[in-house]
């Protein structure tokens, strides 16, 4: 495998990794308070977090580079503050991916917390616990298969990344390059052996890390019941 | 221990009933919240914890104002040092008996433990479970760990959600005893919420009666369902242990002006004032005291009033005695025999009766 496809490869696995832990720290108090709320601004929010499955990526990709451009507020505002576009680089593929694959993240952590029954919370609060104590303390482990689920549905997601990646992000070896536009580009250039290794590479980690999460699940299931 | 007050002035709509309680209690021992489903006797309870908040309204607990609607006053659940009880004991399914205990002690206030973890462990009769997962658990083995669990975070008030409605007869009968030692031995003033006489009677000293979301009176226990109307089958009057006679398995009772020997079904109750329940078919009447009778128990009394009974054969008789009231459930016929009259003196012969809490 050539140096480049090499760093495509790490860079993939460094945005799926970033985004996950963002969207992990990001995402996980939006599903709470999804799962909780009585706002009558939960419809608009659900459907704005479940828009990136529906919506074509290049379409979100086209207005995150609108969004993104050094004329544009925030990415005047993002130029200023790190002295680098959000164009082009990868802070802006990091944001780009967040917002792709944020109902990822959040609708298996709304189910997870929905499913939850007061019952633990409420005896938490009577136990003293702060509401971010319970969370710490009994929401988190209760939900610990939601958890999983979601970071691993999150990473998978946006190893596979394409439209949006292409749009905000372009094609810079070693900034903005991940696999799947190396492959593209390697079907562009007709190298077949270099395409069909880096998507074999793609396929089987995807495939790895969905049998992990399955095998988990169930294992799980069996134990508890 | 009359510091112990709980006011509350509050209303609360729901789908199917309006909450409107308002009431100033001073809690000793154990209160009944008591009320058939959907009175709304859970929702009280919840809006006491903290769990519900009232539409308006107030509720007050010894100094602190929980909540206060006009003024704004909010005190969070986990800041009201409440224990509470779950109906499903709710216990963490992520932790195993001993962590589920820890949980509480390591969050309870520094410094004024009023008992030590091995008290509790002992009094819950917990001991053989502390390594074992919730899930392997029966029914009354979970609500004894949530009992444990509750006493170990030091609560000031002990709300108890129908503890015993999932559990059956011989394991109800476990946890009462448990649960009957709760005032006494660690001194934290209980609400039961409970739909089931039984339970009322034998846990509860004060009791609130709840009918579609309005109070209906509060009293000690005896008095509120003595004088609740509520067609029960049964009074309970005061009495008092004086002897027990371990040979023929008999206890004296001093009650209602008289000493009853009572046979000792199942534990023996302590000497010491109790309360002995006396239903209404195990009471005949006699015009003059009978000899050479098995009924060992014969109370003086007036009859106070003759009302229908449960079925078109039977009448209820209230008799006073003493000034304590209780009922005799005999036949019309023998009514008329007897030419029974009120005001008129007769003999009530108490078959049984059983001593309670």
């Amino acid at each position: 495998m050539s140096g480049p496809d090499i760093s495509a490869l790490l860079l993939t696995g460094w945005l799926a990794l970033v985004t996950t832990l963002v969207l992990l720290i990001v995402g996980t108090p939006l599903a709470w308070w999804l799962a909780r709320t009585s706002s009558r601004w939960r419809p608009a929010i659900e459907a704005m977090v479940a828009l990136p499955l529906v919506l074509p990526p290049t379409v979100l990709g086209f207005y995150l580079l609108l969004l993104f451009n050094p004329t544009a507020p925030i990415g005047a505002a993002w130029l200023w503050l790190s002295g680098d576009t959000l164009t082009f680089s990868f802070a802006g593929l990091v944001v780009a991916s967040c917002m792709y694959s944020l109902p990822f993240m959040v609708q298996p952590l709304t189910s997870a917390f929905t499913a939850l029954s007061r019952g633990p919370v409420e005896a938490a609060a009577s136990l003293r616990a702060t509401p971010l104590d319970t969370f710490f303390s009994v929401v988190v482990p209760l939900s610990k298969r939601g958890f999983l689920t979601a970071a691993v549905l999150t990473f998978a997601h946006t190893l596979g990344e394409f439209g949006v990646v292409l749009m905000v992000g372009g094609n810079l070896p070693e900034r903005t390059r991940v696999v799947s536009i190396a492959i593209y580009e390697h079907v562009e250039t007709l190298a077949y052996t270099e395409a069909h290794t880096l998507s074999l590479i793609l396929l089987l980690t995807s495939f790895v890390v969905l049998t992990v999460v399955y095998a988990s699940n169930r294992s799980q299931a069996v134990r508890v019941g | 221990m009359s510091d112990n007050r709980l006011e509350i002035d509050i209303a609360l709509g729901r789908r199917q009933f309006t909450l409107s309680v308002a009431a100033n209690w001073p809690l000793d021992g154990c209160t009944a919240v008591f009320g058939p489903s959907g009175s709304g006797k859970t929702t009280l309870l919840r809006t006491i914890a903290g769990f519900e908040r009232p539409d308006r309204g107030r509720i007050c607990y010894r100094d602190t104002t929980w909540c206060d609607t006009t003024a704004g006053t909010w005190v969070a659940p986990h800041r009201r040092g409440i224990g509470v009880v779950f109906q499903d004991a709710a216990l963490f399914e992520h932790l195993s008996v001993a962590g589920n205990l820890e949980f509480a002690s390591k969050r309870a206030p520094p410094g004024d433990a009023r008992y030590s973890t091995d008290d509790v462990i002992a009094a819950c009769d917990i001991t053989e479970l502390l390594q074992h997962q919730p899930a392997t658990l029966s029914g009354g083995e979970r609500q004894r760990v949530a009992l444990a669990r509750m006493l170990l975070s030091q609560p000031q008030l002990i709300l108890l959600d129908e503890p015993l409605s999932a559990l059956d007869r011989d394991r109800r009968r476990a946890l009462i005893r448990v649960l009957r030692r709760l005032p006494r031995d660690f001194g934290i003033p209980t609400i039961l919420v409970s739909h089931d006489i039984d339970e009322v009677v034998e846990l509860a000293d004060y009791t609130l009666p709840l009918r579609e979301g309005r109070t209906d009176g509060f009293g000690k226990t005896t008095d509120v369902l003595n004088a609740s109307g509520h067609d029960v089958g049964f009074t309970l009057v005061d009495a008092a242990v004086r002897s027990i006679d371990p040979d023929y398995s008999v206890a004296t009772v001093q009650a209602l002006g008289t000493t009853f020997t009572l046979p000792i079904d199942r534990d023996t109750p302590p000497i010491g004032q109790h309360r002995l329940r006396i239903r209404d078919r195990d009471v005949a009447i006699a015009l003059s005291a009978p000899t050479a009778l098995s009924i060992r128990n014969h109370v003086p009394c007036e009859v106070v009033s003759i009302s229908p009974g449960s079925s078109p054969a039977l009448v209820r008789v209230a008799l006073l005695a003493e000034n304590q009231g209780f009922g005799a459930s005999i036949t019309r016929a023998a009514v008329s025999d007897l030419q029974l009259q009120i005001g008129q003196s007769v003999v009530a012969l108490v078959k049984s009766a059983s001593i309670d809490g």
